[in-house]
């Protein structure tokens, strides 16, 4: 278990890292560009000339969201599907599966995979990254350039930069990653986070320096957008989410929390934290409060939710076991265990502070992906500990841990089924475009026409699974 | 011989080596979807 990897080891990380991959670009590739949020986002961004036009019209679209980064990259994305006569669909969605490796790879590398234990543990993490509820929403999430991951690969780059033996590059690529970060989401300011408590941790290959110009970034950020450019924060209301068990609509929610919000911002950042850790609730929503009887027996939710509170909370457990050791003294590697632990735990305090007016499962994917690296590190230390242990509770954690390792690749197979689902909606929103139907569309311009109609027909011939063809069963044990 | 050690190990990594097969057959085909369509 603690001795170093060889070569055919080496060999066996990047072939499975390289399956899951595959797998995620492969279910990318085959979704059509969305209609809602994407299309509107590429339309607007087709308006102007250049990234750098495209970039600084958008500083207009609204008075509480500032990303400018992707009206920008869908521009130059346009423009290269353009002047290469790429069709559209396959420059946005290869560009996500690009995006989709780069964070595989990253994650990866940031296991540390070293020793023996470390190689058993792989598989599992892999598993469990894309089995997370959180990372489906990277992948189904409707902008044309998936922010939400964009967020989560440079919080990862700049991990990997604390990782390193640091030096001027580190320093130069994990500033311009949380520059990026912030011109791209609200969320960027995680990747600040990460640096921070990386180098609280232990790992210190972020400079000081590096540190305090980050700092001073943010702080900047933060001048601009609300002194400047006078774009605040989401407040009660500007979002749908949940409460309790069931979804408020805006004006229920101003009705309820408007003039005392408080309440309301603690339960959402509380909602975002135990969803990480324990799979529930969904967008603020509680589905074991919403079990009642009826005449006919017990109203329950599909059995995916208790597949997945029951995964993460076998997950979250050995988290706790580690930790209890850590305090105690009696890990076998406590560096290597407990600097995951630290950032993960920041990493996910944070989301919970920037999920304060709503919650949804994209917000937490960044946190989500530091809980999976953190939970791969305490199954390290079980790995081992499980070698040196005899009896009934050798046999009692093996079991456990087996039992945790198939309810986490059950869900990550319900991955690639919630992605085919994904695609069958997005092909038949295209229904509903051109010539224009029901509410709610965007409102077409003639000048948004030929991009429009080639995105239409990109989807009506793209080859999709349609997932109401498939067994009943799958949407109830895989989910939504 | 397959020692308690060892069966540990597969135990835990089995399921992830599965679900990366699935993966990558699934990255080259989709017929494991279509089998399950009624003809």
């Amino acid at each position: 278990m603690k001795e170093p990897l060889g070569r055919r080891e080496l060999l066996a990380i990047v072939l499975i890292a390289c399956c899951f991959a595959a797998g995620a670009s492969r279910a990318l590739l085959g979704t059509p560009v969305q209609v809602s949020d994407a299309l509107e986002t590429i339309l607007r961004a087709s308006r102007s000339s250049t990234p750098a036009a495209a970039f600084t019209r958008s500083f207009a679209y609204s008075s509480q969201m500032l990303r400018p980064m992707g009206y920008a990259a869908a521009n130059a994305v346009l423009l290269a599907a353009q002047s290469t006569g790429i069709r559209y669909r396959l420059a946005f969605r290869a560009l996500h599966a690009a995006l989709a490796c780069v964070l595989i790879a990253l994650f990866t590398i940031a296991l540390r995979v070293r020793r023996g234990a470390d190689l058993v543990v792989l598989p599992l993490a892999l598993t469990m990254l894309v089995g997370m509820h959180s990372y489906a929403g990277m992948m189904r999430e409707a902008y044309p350039i998936n922010h939400f991951l964009e967020i989560a690969v440079y919080a990862l780059v700049v991990l990997v930069a604390a990782q390193s033996r640091g030096g001027v590059i580190a320093d130069v690529v994990a500033v311009a990653a949380l520059a990026l970060g912030l011109l791209t989401l609200e969320a960027g300011a995680l990747i600040w986070v990460v640096a921070v408590s990386a180098w609280i941790a232990g790992w210190r290959g972020i400079s000081r320096a590096a540190l305090v110009t980050s700092t001073g970034l943010l702080v900047a950020y933060v001048v601009w957008r609300v002194g400047y450019l006078h774009i605040a924060g989401a407040g009660v209301g500007d979002h749908s989410t949940g409460f309790g068990n069931t979804m408020l609509p805006a004006d229920e929610q101003i009705a309820r929390f408007g003039a005392h919000p408080l309440g309301f911002f603690v339960y959402n950042a509380c909602s975002a934290i135990a969803s990480v850790l324990l799979s529930e609730p969904r967008s603020g929503v509680w589905a074991l409060i919403g079990i009642h009887r009826t005449p006919a027996g017990l109203a329950l939710p599909p059995p995916s939710i208790f597949i997945e509170i029951a995964a993460s909370a076998g997950a979250t457990s050995v988290l706790v076991w580690a930790a209890a050791r850590w305090r105690r003294g009696t890990l076998d590697d406590p560096q290597a265990c407990a600097r995951p632990l630290i950032v993960a735990a920041a990493v996910i305090l944070a989301t919970g502070a920037i999920s304060y007016a709503y919650n949804k499962d994209e917000i937490i994917s960044t946190a989500g992906v530091f809980y999976v690296l953190a939970v791969a590190a305490a199954l390290r230390e079980a790995t081992i500990a499980l070698a040196g242990s005899r009896g009934a509770r050798r046999t009692l954690a093996m079991c456990a841990l087996a039992a945790v390792s198939v309810l986490w690749g059950w869900r990550a197979i319900g991955f690639e089924y919630k992605m085919l689902r994904s695609a069958t909606m997005a092909r038949n929103e295209w229904e509903r475009v051109l010539p224009a139907q029901g509410e709610g569309r965007p409102a077409l311009q003639p000048i948004d026409y030929p991009i429009a109609s080639a995105l239409k027909a990109d989807a009506n011939a793209s080859p999709v699974v349609d997932y109401h063809l498939l067994p009943h069963w799958m949407e109830r044990y895989w989910g939504e | 011989m397959i020692t308690r050690d060892r069966a540990a190990t597969l135990l835990m990594m089995l399921p992830g080596v599965i679900v990366a097969v699935i993966y990558a057959v699934l990255a080259i085909t989709d017929v494991p979807w279509r089998i399950w369509i009624a003809p």
